[in-house]
C-alpha cells in the first residue's frame, strides 16, 4: 500500500505543477463560500457565483390560466440567507443551491407584482438522489 | 467666599472646596475679581451651557456634509467626481441572471481628490501612461479632501405605487441568518407625487398586501417619494441600469418589468468616507421613515428627516453601552451578511471591515468588528475595497511564494 502510494508521486507532482488543476482547486475551494455572496452581489467576482455544483433548483411560474409569466420573483429561503431568481421570458427560473441543504430545509415564495396569492408545489428529487428540486407556482 | 461659591456653581466644575481653597493659597490671585471680570463671566457662562447636543457639533457638521454631497449627486454628478466602473475598467465579471445573489442598485463615485490619491498610491492605472504604476507601500489613508460616495437606488415606478421594505431594529435579534431586505417584515408604499388619477387608483395604492420579491407582504406606511432622495429616470439612465445585471434583476423583482424612462430611483442607502490622513470619517445612512427611538436623524429637512444616520472614525471606540467595540452599520447594505465569530451583521463596522481591504482580497462579506489586520503577503489597498476587488492591480502583487522565507 505504502509503495503504491510512493509510485503515486509523479503523478501528484505533475497535477501540482499543473495551473488548470490549479485552478479548478481554487475554484472548487471559491465555490464552498458562495452561501455568503448575497449582497454587495455586483462587487463579489462572478466565479464565486456561477455555482455549478449543488442542488439545482428549477421550475416555472404561470398564472392561474396556465400561461407563463415572465419577471417573476421565486425565493428560495434556507432558514440561513435567500436565495433569489427572477423568471425569464419563458416563465422559467434555475437556481443552484449548496449540497449541504436538504430540500426540506428550505422554504420556496413565488410573487410578481400584481398577484395576490400563490400556490407552490414542489417535487422532490429521484429517490437516492439529492437534486433536483422541480417548483410549480401559479400566481394568481 | 461667597463669590468664588458662586463662581464654582457657574462653572459646574467637580473640584471641591478645600482644592480651592490650596489652589488660592498658591496662587494669591484675586477670584472674586476674576469672576467679575466680563471675559471670565462668558467664559463661564459657555461652559455652564454646553450640553451633550453642543458636544456633537462635528458629527452634525458631517451629517450635514454627506447630506450636501447627496444632494449635489441628485443634481448630476459634480465636477471631476467618477463612477467606479469609469476607474476601474477591468472589474470583474457581474454575476449572471441566473445566480441567486440578492441584488442591489450600486454606484461607487470617487472626487478628484480621491482619484488622484488612488493613482499616486498606484491603485489605479494612468490613463495617460497606460502603465500599471506599482503598488504604494501599504498603511496609506485617504488624505484631507478625498472622498468616497457609495449609493444604493430603489426603482419606484412613474404609475402606481412601489414597495419598499423597511428595515426593523427589534428583528435584529435572530443573529444567525441572514436580515437582508428580503427577510424584513414591513413594507412602505411609495408613490411619485404626480399621477394620473386613473392610473394611480388602479394600482396598488389600495391594497394592504404587496407582492414585493416573492413575497406577499403587508403594507405598514404610505409615503410620498418626495420623502426621499430621487432621481428621474431618463432613457439613457434606464439602458444603464438595465445593461447592469444587478439593476436588471433588482427592477424586474421590483417592479415587473426592466426599468424604463419616467420612473425614478430612490435613494434607500448610501455609505460615504471623508478623507482625513487617518482612518478617515465614516458615514452611513439610509431610509428610515418610521423614526425609532435611538436611531440619528440625517438632519431635520423635509427630506434628510426620513434618513437614519451614523458615522465613526474608529474601529473599536467609542465602545458600545455592553462593552463590545463599536459598531457602524447599514442594514441595507451589510443586513444580509451572515454573523461569523458571534459578530453579527448589526454589530459590524465600517472601518473594521475596511481595514481588511487589500490585494489579494479576502472575508470581504465577513462581519467584523473592532481592529483588523491583513496578511504579511498582502498588500492593503488604502481601506479602500475598490481597488482591492478590482482585477486591474493583481498581477502587481507578490505571490506568498515569491516572499522570501523566514527562517524559523
Amino acid at each position: 500500500m505504502f509503495k503504491h502510494y510512493i509510485d503515486c508521486t509523479p503523478l501528484v507532482t505533475h497535477l501540482l505543477n499543473n495551473q488548470l488543476v490549479k485552478c479548478g482547486f481554487i475554484c472548487l475551494l471559491l465555490i464552498a463560500s458562495t452561501s455568503q455572496a448575497q449582497l454587495y452581489g455586483n462587487a463579489v467576482p462572478a466565479a464565486l457565483l456561477a455555482n455549478t455544483q449543488g442542488i439545482v433548483w428549477f421550475g416555472t411560474v404561470r398564472n392561474e390560466r396556465g400561461h407563463f409569466l415572465e419577471n417573476a420573483t421565486v425565493q428560495l429561503d434556507t432558514g440561513i440567507i435567500e436565495h433569489v431568481a427572477v423568471t425569464g421570458i419563458e416563465g422559467r427560473f434555475r437556481l443552484v443551491l449548496p449540497e449541504n441543504i436538504p430540500f426540506h430545509a428550505v422554504t420556496p415564495y413565488c410573487a410578481r407584482p400584481g398577484s395576490y396569492s400563490a400556490h407552490i408545489q414542489r417535487r422532490p428529487p429521484p429517490r437516492g438522489f439529492d437534486s433536483p428540486v422541480e417548483l410549480q407556482c401559479v400566481l394568481h | 467666599m461667597c463669590c468664588t461659591k458662586r463662581l464654582r456653581a457657574r462653572l459646574n466644575m467637580r473640584m471641591n472646596w478645600r482644592q480651592l481653597n490650596n489652589t488660592r493659597r498658591q496662587h494669591p490671585v484675586n477670584i472674586c475679581a476674576l469672576a467679575s471680570s466680563p471675559t471670565m463671566r462668558v467664559i463661564g457662562l459657555f461652559f455652564v451651557m454646553l450640553t451633550p447636543a453642543q458636544a456633537s457639533l462635528p458629527t452634525d457638521s458631517y451629517a450635514q456634509e454627506f447630506s450636501h454631497a447627496i444632494e449635489a449627486h441628485i443634481g448630476g454628478p459634480p465636477s471631476g467626481w467618477q463612477e467606479k466602473a469609469a476607474l476601474f475598467s477591468n472589474n470583474r465579471q457581474q454575476p449572471s441572471l441566473l445566480s441567486g445573489t440578492v441584488p442591489l442598485m450600486l454606484e461607487t463615485w470617487f472626487n478628484l481628490s480621491s482619484q488622484q490619491f488612488l493613482v499616486n498610491s498606484g491603485l489605479l492605472k494612468n490613463r495617460q501612461s497606460q502603465n500599471a504604476s506599482r503598488l504604494a507601500p501599504s498603511g496609506q489613508y485617504l488624505p484631507a479632501g478625498a472622498k468616497v460616495l457609495l449609493l444604493s437606488w430603489w426603482p419606484v415606478s412613474a404609475t402606481g405605487a412601489t414597495p419598499i421594505p423597511l428595515w426593523q431594529a427589534q428583528q435584529e435579534s435572530n443573529a444567525l441568518r441572514s436580515n437582508g431586505y428580503l427577510h424584513w417584515p414591513a413594507v412602505v408604499l411609495v408613490q411619485a407625487a404626480e399621477q394620473p388619477n386613473a392610473q394611480a387608483s388602479s394600482h396598488a395604492t389600495d391594497v394592504s398586501q404587496v407582492a414585493l420579491t416573492g413575497k406577499f407582504q403587508t403594507v405598514s406606511q404610505r409615503k410620498n417619494l418626495d420623502d426621499l432622495f430621487h432621481i428621474p429616470v431618463t432613457t439613457a439612465l434606464a439602458a444603464h441600469w438595465n445593461a447592469q445585471s444587478a439593476g436588471n434583476k433588482l427592477s424586474r423583482m421590483v417592479l415587473g418589468r426592466p426599468l424604463q424612462s419616467g420612473d425614478f430611483l430612490a435613494l434607500v442607502a448610501a455609505h460615504g468616507l471623508w478623507g482625513n490622513g487617518a482612518n478617515g470619517q465614516w458615514l452611513t445612512l439610509w431610509w428610515q421613515p418610521d423614526r425609532p427611538a435611538g436611531l440619528r436623524r440625517l438632519g431635520s429637512s423635509h427630506v434628510t428627516q426620513h434618513y437614519a444616520f451614523d458615522s465613526c472614525n474608529d474601529s473599536t471606540l467609542p465602545r458600545e453601552a455592553d462593552g463590545s467595540p463599536n459598531s457602524c452599520f447599514n442594514p441595507w447594505l451589510e443586513g444580509g451578511l451572515i454573523s461569523h465569530k458571534g459578530v453579527s451583521s448589526s454589530q459590524s463596522n465600517c472601518i473594521s471591515c475596511h481595514m481588511r481591504a487589500s490585494i489579494p482580497p479576502r472575508d470581504f462579506l465577513t462581519p467584523t468588528q473592532g481592529r483588523q489586520t491583513i496578511p504579511e503577503y498582502a498588500r492593503g489597498t488604502a481601506m479602500l475595497w475598490a481597488p482591492a476587488l478590482s482585477a486591474d492591480l493583481h498581477q502587481t502583487v507578490p505571490s506568498k511564494r515569491d516572499l522570501p522565507r523566514q527562517s524559523p
